[in-house]
């Protein structure tokens, strides 16, 4: 079960990954409906739990580097925030965001409409 | 036409079948067992703890929900921990493989038996031989026909040629193929000759019974005798088969937990594990490559197999694909806006170190597994030929997904500079496991093996393993064929005694 505040950093840190390009629709754009209708039955209790510590520990690096959470932040200080921790020299903090990307990538696939513009 | 199951979805109560031999797991091992028993006229039922693959157009995400344990996301703890990938179906890993077809290695068959000169009782290399020249038979297997291989594998081809290294279309198990990409999410229109649509249906045909959606939880074991399984169906129903053999074939993985969740943690039960790692790198090219046409995996590199690397065009579904591009935010965006034009190549490492298998907290699955520094140096090595491979054919760039190093290199010489001055620190790779081996590995010495020469449990009469969990090495090369191989021949063995 997602917390109401979760689910909102859910969608900003997914969004943040995956944005829309000229050609493919991104996260925020694509039919994710039936990707997280089935994601909780399906996901195992590692991938659950891994994507839960990806959000909470951008959560804290977004007070540690910004002094606000990521809703306050703008989407470039989003992705800056993204691809600082990708290039982490630590390796836990570089798979926080392997999960995100995963999690993002797969979620955003399950729509055709995605699938249809990125083989395009 | 898919094999009929008894699905567990539908069994919400007790339930006890009677047989004269029961089969854990319907993967490669267990489907060569079933066939092989059942045609010797013994009553066999399979548990399989999968559902059945439809088949059909899918997505990535629908298919590594519905065909993979953990969606593919089962990970080994150790110092750089990694994916371990297994399928969970009817047909176990044959259904969502690439289809892939090699003869056990002679060399690897010598290791085999220079460790143990009683394996040759029931592994001789001229009956394996047999055997294995009976399945190519039986499952059509055969070198990708060039009309199929797509851009991918063609360009792989002409990489291993500019560099001199053996190369050659990959031999597969299908029939009218016709080369959609979609191996790894199992197969839309059934051409992969998968255990589902193959042994396990002429074990069907044969009288054996296939319980799906049902997972063992112990054997069931009287004064030292076999007496049959328990296991759990979907449907909440508690289902016992009462049978006088017992053959395990539930992988490298799941065999050794069912011993020790039955209480039989005699010899070395789940250590000696055993895999090949594999790692990926992507060019991208200036005329359109799509991944996704052709056949899955068409062609490999065999010229550095004897250095324990193999080398092989991948077919990810577009999801999983996506994840692999470099970088996040309008990078990744613009990495798979670009998609059409990108390449990914794998090698597949025969990795030297040993890990273990066993119970963690809370009941949990453990896969203890961390590679030799000899093993990162082959990793490092690979990840090298994969990037040179690409430019000689013609990549702009590639990328080796590699910590430290730049997202795009454009020329061989940073790769020769990468070949020496890479990381050897295996968190700087993104490595994925495949093929696993030898956690109840066989032998004729209780002590040093979990089973006897012809695959019966040491302690427990009756008590068989024939899935890879037997075999004492790895191959270094695909293993499903090899496995077909020893699991036929110790069913046959089973039948003779």
């Amino acid at each position: 079960m997602w917390m109401p505040f979760e689910q909102r950093w859910r969608d900003l840190w997914l969004d943040a990954v995956l944005p829309a390009s000229a050609h493919v629709p991104g996260y925020t754009e694509s039919d994710t409906r039936a990707f997280w209708l089935r994601y909780p039955r399906v996901a195992p209790p590692l991938l659950r739990l891994g994507f839960r510590i990806a959000l909470w520990g951008l959560f804290a690096g977004s007070l540690a580097r910004h002094w606000s959470g990521p809703a306050r932040l703008t989407a470039m200080q989003r992705e800056a925030l993204l691809a600082e921790t990708a290039s982490s020299p630590w390796y836990l903090l570089r798979q926080l965001v392997v999960v995100l990307k995963l999690i993002a990538t797969l979620a955003a696939f399950t729509d055709p409409r995605v699938r249809r513009a990125a083989s395009a | 036409m898919i094999v009929a199951t008894t699905s567990g979805t539908d069994i919400s109560v007790a339930h006890t079948q009677t047989c004269d031999v029961v089969i854990v797991g319907s993967g490669p091992a267990g489907a060569a067992a079933a066939r092989t028993l059942s045609r010797a006229g013994a009553s066999v039922v399979v548990v399989e703890e999968g559902g059945v693959a439809n088949s059909g157009e899918t997505d990535g995400f629908t298919a590594m929900a519905d065909l993979y344990r953990d969606m593919g996301a089962s990970v080994t703890s150790g110092r750089a921990p990694s994916p371990y990938v297994q399928g969970r179906a009817v047909g176990g890993g044959s259904v969502v493989n690439g289809a892939i077809s090699w003869r056990l290695p002679h060399g690897v068959h010598q290791e085999w038996l220079r460790s143990d000169g009683a394996l040759e009782q029931t592994l001789d290399w001229a009956s394996l031989e047999a055997i294995t020249t009976q399945i190519e038979r039986d499952l059509n297997i055969a070198p990708t026909d060039p009309s199929l291989a797509g851009p991918n594998n063609l360009l792989l081809a002409r990489g291993a040629e500019a560099l001199g290294l053996a190369h050659r279309p990959i031999a597969r198990n299908v029939r009218n193929c016709e080369g959609r990409g979609q191996c790894l999410q199992g197969c839309p229109i059934g051409a992969k000759m998968s255990m589902d649509l193959t042994y396990l249906r002429d074990a069907a045909d044969q009288g054996a019974r296939i319980v799906s959606s049902c997972r063992a939880q112990r054997v069931l074991v009287e004064r030292g005798r076999v007496r049959g399984i328990q296991a759990i169906a979907e449907g909440g129903g508690q289902v016992t088969v009462h049978a006088e053999r017992v053959v395990l074939a539930a992988s490298a993985i799941q065999t050794p937990l069912l011993l020790m969740d039955s209480g039989l943690t005699q010899g070395p039960v789940g250590r000696y594990f055993q895999c090949h790692p594999g790692i990926s790198v992507t060019g991208r090219f200036a005329d359109p490559v799509r991944m996704w046409t052709g056949a899955t995996q068409g062609h490999e590199v065999t010229g550095l197999v004897s250095e324990g690397i193999k080398f092989e065009a991948l077919g990810f579904d577009m999801a999983v694909l996506a994840s692999r591009v470099s970088g996040v935010g309008s990078a990744l965006a613009s990495g798979i806006a670009d998609f059409a034009h990108l390449a990914t190549w794998g090698a597949a490492i025969r990795a030297e170190a040993h890990g273990r298998v066993q119970r963690g907290w809370w009941g949990t699955r453990r896969v203890r597994f961390d590679m030799t520094p000899h093993d990162a140096l082959r990793v490092r090595r690979g990840v090298s030929v994969l990037g040179k491979m690409l430019l000689a054919a013609g990549a702009d760039w590639v990328a080796l997904g590699v910590h430290g190093w730049p997202d795009r290199i454009h020329s061989s010489q940073e790769l020769d500079r990468f070949a020496h001055e890479g990381p050897r620190d295996l968190r700087a790779y993104a490595s994925v496991i495949t093929h696993m081996f030898g956690t109840c590995r066989m032998g004729s010495r209780p002590e040093d093996s979990v089973v006897d020469p012809r695959g019966q449990h040491h302690h427990v009469k009756g008590l068989y393993v024939v899935d890879s969990s037997v075999f004492p090495t790895n191959t270094g090369v695909n293993p499903q064929t090899s496995i077909l191989a020893v699991a036929t021949a110790l069913a046959t063995a089973m039948v003779s005694s």
